[in-house]
């Protein structure tokens, strides 16, 4: 039996080399770049000397898990990123949903195409382009403030009262990715509508227009609504392309870049 | 919305293009009273973006070429149902997309590599992602079998069917996956913020956000020098924001179908 298997298994590699060897450049990158790193976890349970490297360091057991949990900070970041979570989930799932249902509504196809065209514009840009236009928008005498002048409204340092920190991210989360969240279930919609037309072709019965965004196409778009809840395009892209682009580094980032250029010159010195 | 999703750019745009004077003007203004190209002369006269521009061009068709070239490559084998251990080696992929190892061992590897401070650090590790493997290997399996047997028959070898066959069907996905590449990484700057030291191998997007989030020397001392208004900076400011963002909205308007087709290929099928 088993000989018989090596023997098969054997056969295929011979039949399938060229695939075998077409194949195995772009593995080996893979490997190198996404399984090497791994072991790297172990980092988390040594006394990490960078001149002994990971594996060469002592073990520490959970002493950085406990440091990390008695630390300072830890709370409030914990919490922190909770309630941004939930909050996301709250405004930021929901927003291109509704962006779509009203797109769907739209009768003028220009219309709808140049409204779908610019709000999914932002998405293209790296968050260090949008936090500079969001600084420069939300600053003390920026654009926004400027508009909100014309209602009598005072000037707010948007960017500096931490009470407007949770209502920022989500907002600028929503900002960002509303038009390009909307094309998924915007094309839900749409698909949806196309085959009640062809229903209607066909002599079955029609529902009344003004149901049809109940009846027909809010179902369907739940439908979508959970396919994209474990594969929505967002988090999806910042593993795709293998580069960071978190809002977290932009909004926390003079913070952050000071960690990274510590452990830099930490590095460097050896 | 589209309001809302607009003004923030314009905001920039007129920004970068008024006169210090005029920027510091209160009230709200869609167009810039006196026009001038000044805070753009200032920029690229300052050293350092214009090198910084060719490097983020270098990086990104660099880049998308190695991301061709490999994605595709592994893809393909993947894709042909009697390729050893095809399972096995998809939820290596796909585990991929789970876990990583972490920044400070993909730093030690990097460094290992001798890949420091090179552009090489930041084209290789993206090359080959599980996400676009995943997609190209999709469209690939829906090419129909008949066709490659076919090619076979007539006495193509399986580079040549690949190359010949395959790839021309397979337009419309490797247009998908170099165009997320290439915004992926002309947007990227983290990886380049970490890797790479020297000044002349900069990315554009570390260049802004320098200027525009730290604040720091770059254009700092050019606005002391001018002025000494804290305005000037602001157009500066707005300037470089606009010349990193120019490059994409100009070839925005032609390729965003290509991103809803791709957008509909990765999240719904059928």
């Amino acid at each position: 039996m088993r000989p018989n298997k090596t023997k098969a298994l054997l056969r295929s590699y011979a039949s399938n080399k060229y695939l075998i060897v077409m194949f195995m450049p772009g593995f080996l990158l893979f490997l190198l770049f996404h399984y090497v790193p791994m072991y790297g976890i172990l980092i988390a349970f040594k006394d990490f000397k960078i001149t002994e490297g990971i594996l060469g360091s002592p073990w520490a057991g959970f002493k950085h898990f406990r440091y990390l949990f008695t630390g300072e900070g830890f709370t409030d970041a914990l919490r922190n990123t909770i309630i941004i979570a939930l909050l996301k989930y709250l405004f930021a799932f929901p927003a291109p949903i509704v962006l779509a249902l009203l797109l769907n509504e739209v009768r003028q196809s220009w219309l709808r195409r140049s409204v779908q065209t610019i709000t999914y514009l932002p998405h293209f840009f790296s968050w260090v382009i949008l936090g500079g236009i969001l600084f420069t928008f939300l600053g003390r005498d920026g654009g926004f403030n400027r508009i909100l002048s014309y209602f009598g409204v005072k000037p707010v340092s948007w960017l500096i009262e931490p009470s407007y920190f949770y209502g920022l991210i989500v907002a600028t989360d929503i900002w960002q990715s509303v038009g390009w969240g909307s094309i998924v279930y915007f094309a839900a919609l749409a698909g949806d509508r196309s085959h009640l037309v062809r229903g209607r072709n066909r002599g079955r019965r029609q529902p009344a227009e003004e149901n049809l965004a109940h009846h027909a196409a809010c179902p369907r778009a739940y439908d979508y609504h959970y396919a994209a809840a474990v594969d929505r395009p967002f988090p999806v892209r910042r593993i795709r392309s293998g580069v960071q682009s978190d809002d977290r580094y932009h909004l926390e980032g003079r913070r952050y870049s000071r960690y990274v250029r510590a452990a830099q010159t930490a590095v460097d010195e050896l | 919305m589209l309001f809302l999703t607009l003004y923030p750019f314009l905001y920039t745009l007129t920004m970068s293009l008024s006169t210090p004077i005029d920027a510091k003007l209160p009230g709200l203004h869609i167009l810039p009273m006196r026009p001038t190209l000044e805070s753009y002369g200032k920029v690229f006269t300052q050293s350092g973006i214009a090198q910084a521009f060719l490097n983020t061009a270098l990086r990104t068709v660099g880049g998308v070429a190695l991301v061709l070239l490999f994605t595709a490559s592994s893809a393909y084998p993947l894709s042909r149902l009697h390729f050893p251990h095809r399972g096995f080696l998809m939820k290596l992929y796909v585990f991929s997309m789970l876990f990583s190892g972490g920044l400070i061992p993909m730093y030690l590897l990097i460094r290992n590599l001798g890949l420091l401070n090179s552009m090489w650090a930041l084209m290789l590790p993206g090359a080959v992602s599980a996400f676009n493997l995943i997609i190209m290997r999709n469209f690939f399996q829906s090419i129909p079998e008949e066709i490659i047997d076919s090619s076979k028959i007539d006495g193509a070898g399986e580079l040549r069917t690949f190359a010949s066959i395959v790839l021309p069907l397979s337009l419309p996905v490797l247009a998908v996956v170099a165009l997320w590449a290439g915004v992926g990484h002309w947007n990227a700057w983290f990886d380049a913020m970490i890797y790479i030291q020297d000044l002349d191998k900069q990315v554009l997007q570390l260049f802004v956000r320098r200027t525009v989030i730290e604040e720091s020397d770059a254009l700092a001392t050019q606005a002391e020098l001018m002025h000494a208004e804290s305005y000037s900076k602001e157009t500066l400011k707005a300037a470089t924001v606009m010349i990193a963002t120019l490059p994409i909205l100009c070839i925005y308007p032609f390729i965003q179908r290509f991103f809803v087709k791709g957008i509909m290929l990765g999240s719904v099928k059928g």
